[in-house]
């Protein structure tokens, strides 16, 4: 039944996450904002289209997007989605999601770089600079998940997560929480980090990279954003409502309720700040560094 | 030589890889040994323990490959003396690296040892007219003796301490007394030198960006690790090693790998950059011993096992994917004509097989998960990971708050310092290599088999680790003295499964792909550039901007030297732009500290005067106090 559910929100919440945040920034515009399910229109759409690819390219440009696809679809096998237990665990696969996360970003680059456009070489460099500034981030906030647990999984580590941890080590993992959501928004290019709205080459860095990304390549590139997104929050969800309920569907309810929750505060954020200087987003990401890091040594006992 | 030999040298050496297989196969299968033979000068005793066997797995594999390789990469026409030097001294380095993994004797391991350093020195200089060429390979010269000389000290330390150049048995010294601690220490950095710890690591980088590809191919997967074997069978002679040996080596690797690989990404010079790498991937095994090391003193198994086991399996991955990319920088360098990066771009569609598995070397080296770099860096994370639940002693905290964070920044860089590479290199256009001056060099079949080799190991031990357990199993026990069994500690089965799950969605992707968008596929003329109505491969990101805001973020470390003249005016004046990172150890304290001495001891330079008379007064002198210091003894 779990599985069955999974497989139901890993077909749904990613784009409700999606329609939810452009939702919040419509509000906040003023706007109507599109329409709650447009994400499937434009997917569809985009899969009917033909492909068009510079003749500059060489075969990385196709497999590389592939790749990226299957990286992000490796992530959720391991993730706990609706309940405490993932479609698959073994001993190490939080070291194996992060390395996947980034080999589906290294081929991301690499498509990007295949093309030799500029603009995308400057997207490139951006996105490799600052994923490679969040990894250690990355990294401290999965130590102080893993906790004492000794096994080093996503189900035995979000297993030991309990409301009562929020008692006894609450501010480290207030810490870990806010360094996960800065990591979500950096990774995911969202807004005080990059402007996934803003069409103009010198300010981007994900949307940049997929310029030359056409038709299919370009809903294959969709596609995996959105369940790195999904993936993301479902992790800041375990950490931040770990909260377990003896119905599974009331445990359903209940992670769609929290992930629209902090699809919502990403909304928020991304409506009311601005873009960060793109000079100051290293030192940004270091002070993260520090937080994760203070915050997993409060979670040591 | 006529092309006949040529064949038969090459039938030669492959029949020497089949024989080496089955020599391989004998490893998996067979038991330890040892030999003992008496030499006139000294009793020669070899042993072949777990250890030495795992060293035997990358040096017979790798040392063919670039073996058949070099011959194409000095056709044999135009390069008379340098197919000469190298069909001599490379299978002497080769046979003397051997040698130094089977020695069971101190005075054995020093002569064979000094027969590899030389060895690779003439292979060094097989280029040698020109002048860096040189320069690297006297720098080389004198640390590489510096570095035999410290292993003398250490030898006779041992000798002094058991009385027999045999080595000792494992685990029989003592690590607290004096001599034992000199030991570790001049051990640390005699056979630091070699491996290229970071302080140590001065000759590194030029020696191996200027040797030939093949040469810097076998230094860097295999001489190299010749050092770390010391650092290992040296330590091994010691029973409970302090904590503090593994705490120091633990925090060499941390600096080696985070100071090399932000090394590496200033580099604009190919096979620079790639020796940068080394000192980073040494770095990444010493943190494996030191967590061994730690582990070992504490009593926290699963630290002991997971970390022995990362470094020494990383010692094998890091021999096959970066000697794969060097041999794949030959090809480059000879496709390009140059070793400037920022000059290079678009060889994916000249030498395709090149990049196919330069690219496979570029994601083996960053840690990503198909392939073998990320199985040896998961052993250790898994070790560091244990800490956590094991223990709260401090100094193990420190391992972990430090270690984990360390080794995702040095993947991170890593692959973004690839990411760098291949788009410089195999990516874009570049109109003006058709005119580059060029070797004679294909991808021949040969060439492609030196290629594919590591390029399968890369593939085949990311899928199948298991393939290693026992070997690894039989390191440990010569390490420690007990077996453990690895299957409870690292997941090779689940790691295999899903290795082979994303490769048949890889598959069934590409071929999904392949099926629907077969006819919907069309190549437009070439990639839109701002729409300039004279497109040039000048407009693409280079190398050096791809780096630029990492390089600016570790500016600290780097202290890049800028030369420019920057645009200015309404008609303005030619402008240029030059980027040059120097090495912080050897042009910022080395060479300065050398300066000064130079300076301050002239005085003592007087003593050569250059007059015959002085000499044989000196002789004079050194006579008569040798006889007065004969008669005191006497008496």
């Amino acid at each position: 039944m779990v599985k069955i559910l999974s497989i139901i929100s890993i077909l749904t919440a990613p784009v409700m996450i999606s329609s939810t945040i452009v939702k919040v920034k419509a509000f906040f515009a003023g706007r109507k904002g599109a329409p709650f399910f447009q994400p499937y229109y434009d997917l569809i759409k985009l899969f009917k289209k033909n492909i068009t690819i510079s003749k500059d390219t060489s075969f990385i440009f196709i497999l590389g997007t592939i790749v990226t696809l299957i990286a992000s679809i490796m992530i959720i096998f391991f993730i706990p989605l609706v309940a405490k237990d993932s479609f698959f665990s073994f001993k190490g696969d939080i070291v194996f999601v992060a390395y996947m996360m980034a080999l589906g970003r290294f081929f991301m680059v690499l498509a990007a770089l295949d093309t030799g456009s500029s603009f995308e070489g400057m997207g490139s460099a951006r996105e490799a600079t600052f994923s490679m500034l969040s990894e250690p981030a990355l990294f401290l906030a999965l130590m102080a998940i893993v906790g004492k647990s000794g096994l080093i999984t996503f189900e035995s580590s979000f297993a030991q997560i309990s409301p009562n941890i929020w008692i006894t080590s609450g501010i480290g993992f207030l810490l870990i929480a806010v360094a996960l959501f800065i990591i979500i928004l950096v990774e995911n290019s969202r807004m005080p980090i990059d402007d996934p709205n803003t069409h103009l080459e010198l300010t981007m860095i994900h949307e940049v990279m997929i310029l030359d990304h056409s038709g299919p390549l370009l809903g294959i590139m969709e596609i995996s954003a959105l369940l790195k997104m999904f993936a993301f929050i479902s992790i800041m969800f375990h950490v931040v409502f770990p909260l377990k309920f003896n119905n599974i569907f009331i445990n359903f309810l209940f992670y769609y309720v929290g992930m629209l929750a902090i699809a919502v505060v990403i909304g928020v954020v991304e409506s009311t700040m601005a873009r960060i200087k793109l000079k100051k987003i290293p030192t940004f990401q270091i002070i993260v560094i520090v937080l994760a890091g203070i915050g997993m040594f409060l979670t040591l006992e | 030589m006529t092309q006949k030999i040529k064949n038969q040298v090459i039938l030669v050496s492959l029949f020497t890889a089949i024989f080496t297989y089955v020599f391989i196969a004998s490893i998996f299968l067979g038991s330890n040994f040892n030999v003992h033979i008496d030499t006139f000068f000294c009793q020669a005793t070899g042993q072949l323990d777990g250890l030495s066997k795992f060293f035997l797995i990358p040096l017979s594999i790798i040392s063919v490959c670039a073996f058949i390789y070099s011959f194409y990469y000095f056709p044999e026409s135009d390069h008379k003396k340098e197919w000469t030097i190298t069909s001599i001294f490379f299978p002497l380095m080769t046979f003397s690296m051997v040698m130094i993994v089977l020695a069971k004797n101190l005075i054995m391991l020093l002569i064979f040892w000094e027969i590899m350093a030389v060895s690779a020195f003439f292979l060094l200089i097989t280029e040698h007219k020109y002048d860096e060429v040189r320069d690297a390979a006297k720098l080389y010269i004198i640390l590489t003796h510096f570095c035999t000389f410290l292993i003398f000290v250490t030898s006779i330390l041992v000798y002094k301490y058991t009385g027999s150049f045999d080595f000792p048995k494992t685990g029989s010294l003592d690590p607290g007394t004096t001599v034992g601690t000199s030991i570790f220490i001049f051990t640390l950095v005699g056979f630091g030198i070699k491996a290229g710890i970071l302080p140590l690591h001065i000759w590194l980088p030029s020696a191996h960006a200027n040797a030939p590809s093949s040469v810097s191919a076998i230094m860097s997967g295999l001489m190299i690790k010749m050092g770390i074997y010391g650092i290992i069978r040296y330590i091994s002679f010691f029973h409970n090693p302090p904590l503090y040996w593994g705490l120091i080596i633990f925090a060499a690797g941390i600096t080696s790998g985070i100071i090399g690989v932000v090394l590496a990404i200033g580099q604009h010079d190919i096979k620079r950059l790639l020796a940068y790498h080394s000192i980073e991937n040494i770095g990444i095994i010493l943190m494996g011993l030191g967590l061994g090391l730690a582990g070992m003193s504490t009593g926290n198994d699963i630290a002991m096992v997971l970390g022995f086991a990362g470094s020494i399996f990383h010692i094998l991955n890091h021999a096959t994917f970066k000697s794969l990319l060097f041999l794949g920088a030959g090809v480059i360098i000879n496709a390009s004509g140059t070793r400037q990066m920022d000059e290079m771009g678009g060889l994916a569609k000249k030498i395709p097989f090149t990049f196919g598995t330069f690219l496979i070397a570029s994601a083996s080296i960053s840690g990503l998960p198909p392939f073998n770099g990320f199985v040896s860096e998961l052993f250790i994370y898994l070790g560091m990971f244990a800490i956590i639940s094991k223990s709260s002693l401090l100094p193990l905290n420190f391992l972990q708050l430090m270690g984990i964070p360390a080794l995702a920044l040095i993947g991170g860089l890593a692959s973004a310092c690839f990411l760098k590479v291949n788009s410089a290199v195999f990516m874009g256009t570049n109109p003006n290599l058709q005119n580059a001056p060029q070797r004679k060099f294909q991808e021949s079949f040969y060439l492609k088999i030196s290629l594919a080799i590591p390029a399968l190991m890369c593939i085949g031990l990311g899928f199948f680790p298991y393939i290693l357990k026992s070997p690894l199993e039989n390191v440990i026990y010569s390490l420690t003295g007990n077996y453990f069994n690895l299957f409870n500690y690292f997941p090779f089965k689940e790691l295999s499964i899903f290795v082979g799950i994303f490769y048949i969605f890889l598959i069934l992707g590409l071929l999904v792909f392949k099926l629907v968008y077969k006819n919907k596929i069309e190549y437009a003329p070439e990639t839109w550039g701002c729409g300039y109505t004279k497109p040039s491969h000048k407009f693409r990101y280079t190398a050096t901007s791809f780096a630029e805001i990492i390089t600016g973020i570790f500016n600290f470390i780097l202290n890049t030297h800028y030369h420019r003249k920057d645009v200015k005016g309404v008609f303005p004046k030619k402008a240029y732009f030059k980027s040059h990172v120097p090495d912080i150890f050897l042009d910022n304290i080395i060479l300065p500290l050398f300066q000064f001495l130079d300076d301050k001891l002239s005085p003592v330079r007087k003593l050569q005067a250059g007059n015959l008379n002085l000499y044989l007064l000196y002789k004079l002198i050194a006579i008569v106090s040798l006889v007065i210091y004969g008669a005191i003894i006497i008496w």
